[in-house]
């Protein structure tokens, strides 16, 4: 802005009207022939015509050398006849006469190349100025804006102005040209994001100053703003997620609670009641197994659902796998009171990081499917590090599963035809343990040989360790209180 | 023991009823509220020993009806949850509740814990002597005997036993525990708890692997059974 207002001192492109340059050269020339015949009197007249120089100098530079060269001949011609003698007449029988003529046309011809070099730069720096102004815009529209397919089309519209063209567009994409229109395109590391397409009738200087100047621009800012609205989506998408996750959580949260309180009831209830009749405890027991039933499969088709459901946040905390098995251990229910579970775990292992309430779920679930076959025979539980994973194996001396049957044995819903009667699967557990271990970044596998029993092995990723390590023999001496 | 007024909060009419039944079997005295603010008019003017509180209340959450009983009583407070979420529960035992029974609960379990909190809020100061299902615990001569057998530990281990044991039935969270076995400072060294735990049960287990004392809430605390 500043150097606009400084303007009338530069040197500006295009040069000013002809017929005003026509006007100062004749006006200066008058005036300086006029001004001569009073200085007359202070200098000699040989040393004067130094007088037409700023309008020879003035006219050369703005109008350039040509109306120069034509000032400088009519001051010579002026300076010849009103004041060099012989006056009233035009001579040039003297060195003197010649010289001021030719130093004139010097004089002019110099200030001409001068003033279109400074022409030319300033028009450069116009120009320039100009790109810059354009690129600001166009940054300001692409990035400012929120919809980008608004924000291209008034970018285009802009750039149709500057460039001074009846139309332009900036489209998405590699866009061919047309008879009608020219096609510029526009990249982001080898790729074409987007074409400016501008009017055939461009002119082979425009062409040039688009590739070189405005489109390395625009292809950059274009690249800036097909990023942010691929952040935006992606801000989006997660809000839309999340919102929805938040939705699932409250379903099963009510129906877990409108499941498991009528439960509650039930048992509590049976619990209370008389059993001074054998009739009368043989319906309580019926009523309590049949209750303690429907709670087990209501628990196992929650956890289902949760799964189903696929919520992504995922609980993450340290854990020690010592912890899950003997919990799992003691919430497992199984139909033979007497059924076993050897636990042997080695020491000093690693801890693990996740969910240790669903881990707990996956081998309760686990544990009540071995125990279902190994037809009263204890099960073991073996867990030992196995490199970057620790591996969890729970052996059954069931009759095993036929080989047929090893795919599918993980799908819900799923009972193997083996299955004797009296057995109350629900064909979940298996399809949830699976779920849970997959959920925590596990893997679980089975091995069996029929008539030999069956072995599940879970393997789990071990606790990246950020937890405070604190040395068990500091330990030690951090001393009891009390 | 028996004889002791239980507040008993839910919304649901057929809990209150079985656990009316439930609890006057067990020889307890029992309120009944179906609402949070009628509750705690119940607690200030019957002055129950205990309170058995829902968490999903038509009026206001279960948590606040805690915090709200907590801020003037000692009383022991169980929190009823259909919910088996962690921060649930973080945020009931945060609110003041002494624990926390998620449904569907056998009324054993629901007893046995009222008993436990009740145990302890009348208990006296100083029991030389806990003896469990084999295992005997002499406070005075810091010892422990299992199936007649010495268990060596160290004085750190036992210090975890006795805290675990004194509060046998009542679930001891982490921070509790580290707090009062290291001292305030440790309330965060959860790694540390763990691998006590680890060796006190390796310490405490008999040959068949069957028996485990220390029952794990996962993520919480732990509680020794009794």
């Amino acid at each position: 802005m500043q150097s606009r207002a400084l303007s009338p001192l530069l040197l500006r492109s295009p040069r000013p009207a002809l017929t005003l340059g026509v006007l100062a050269a004749a006006g200066g020339t008058l005036l300086a022939t006029l001004a001569i015949y009073p200085l007359e009197r202070l200098a000699p007249t040989d040393s004067l015509g130094v007088v037409y120089l700023p309008t020879v100098i003035i006219v050369a530079t703005y109008w350039g050398s040509g109306l120069g060269l034509v000032t400088a001949l009519a001051s010579g011609l002026a300076y010849n006849y009103f004041h060099l003698p012989v006056v009233g007449h035009l001579s040039f029988g003297d060195g003197v006469d010649w010289v001021s003529l030719v130093a004139f046309l010097v004089v002019a011809a110099t200030a001409g190349v001068v003033g279109s070099l400074a022409r030319a730069r300033a028009a450069e720096a116009e120009s320039r100025r100009r790109e810059a102004d354009l690129a600001t815009e166009m940054a300001r529209l692409l990035l400012g804006g929120s919809r980008l397919d608004a924000a291209l089309a008034a970018a285009a519209q802009r750039l149709a102005v500057a460039l001074n063209v009846a139309s332009a567009a900036i489209e998405l994409g590699d866009v061919g040209a047309d008879e009608r229109r020219l096609a510029f395109p526009l990249c982001d590391r080898d790729q074409i994001i987007g074409t400016l397409l501008l009017p055939v009738t461009l002119s082979t200087l425009d062409r040039e100053r688009i590739t070189g100047r405005i489109v390395p621009a625009l292809q950059s800012v274009l690249a800036a703003a097909l990023h942010r609205a691929e952040l935006q989506a992606e801000v989006v998408e997660t809000a839309l997620l999340r919102r929805s996750d938040e939705m699932k959580t409250a379903v099963l949260r009510s129906v877990s609670h409108d499941l498991r309180t009528p439960i509650t009831a039930i048992i509590s209830a049976a619990t209370a009641l008389a059993d001074d009749t054998p009739e009368a405890a043989e319906a309580r027991a019926v009523v309590l197994e049949a209750a303690r039933r429907l709670s087990r499969l209501i628990e196992k088709l929650l956890d289902l659902s949760l799964l189903q459901a696929g919520t992504r946040e995922r609980r993450s905390v340290p854990y020690t796998i010592e912890d899950v098995l003997h919990e799992a251990v003691a919430h497992v229910r199984t139909d033979s009171p007497e059924q076993s579970f050897r636990v042997s775990l080695d020491e000093d292992l690693p801890p693990l990081a996740g969910d240790p309430a669903q881990l707990e779920r996956a081998f309760a679930n686990l544990l009540e499917n071995a125990a279902r076959y190994s037809g009263g025979k204890p099960v073991s539980i073996r867990a030992h590090g196995a490199g970057e994973r620790l591996r969890v194996r729970i052996v059954d001396q069931g009759p095993g599963i036929r080989a047929g049957e090893i795919d599918r044995i993980f799908l819900p819903f799923y009972r193997s035809a083996n299955d004797a009667p009296g057995h109350h699967g629900s064909g979940l557990g298996l399809a949830i343990a699976r779920g849970f271990v997959e959920l925590g970044g596990g893997r679980i596998s089975v091995e069996s040989l029929p008539g030999q029993g069956t072995s599940f092995v879970v393997d789990l990723p071990l606790a990246v360790p950020t937890e405070r390590s604190v040395e068990p023999a500091q330990l030690e001496l951090a001393l009891p209180r009390g | 023991m028996a004889g002791e007024r239980i507040l008993v909060c839910d919304d649901d009419p057929q809990i209150l009823r079985a656990l009316r039944l439930v609890l006057r079997s067990a020889g307890y005295e029992v309120l009944t509220s179906a609402t949070g603010e009628d509750a705690l008019d119940r607690a200030a003017l019957a002055g129950p020993h205990a309170a058995i509180i829902d968490l999903m209340l038509p009026d206001r959450p279960g948590i606040e009806v805690c915090r709200e009983l907590r801020s003037w009583s000692e009383m022991p407070i169980i929190i009823l949850s259909a919910v088996n979420e962690e921060e649930t529960k973080v945020a009931a035992l945060q609110s003041g509740a002494d624990d926390y029974v998620t449904k569907p609960f056998g009324p054993g379990e629901l007893v046995a814990r009222l008993q436990a909190i009740l145990r302890r809020a009348g208990r006296a100061e100083t029991e030389p002597r806990i003896e469990l299902d084999g295992l005997v615990i002499d406070l005075a001569a810091h010892s422990v005997m299992l199936d007649g057998e010495e268990v060596r530990l160290t004085p750190l281990e036992f210090a975890l036993l006795r805290v675990l044991a004194v509060n046998r039935g009542l679930l001891m969270t982490h921070s509790r525990l580290l707090a009062e076995v290291w001292g305030a400072e440790y309330a965060d060294a959860t790694p540390l708890l763990r691998t006590h735990i680890a060796n006190l049960r390796r310490k405490l287990a008999r040959a068949d692997g069957e028996r485990n004392f220390i029952r794990t809430d996962s993520g919480i605390g732990y509680r020794f059974a009794g």
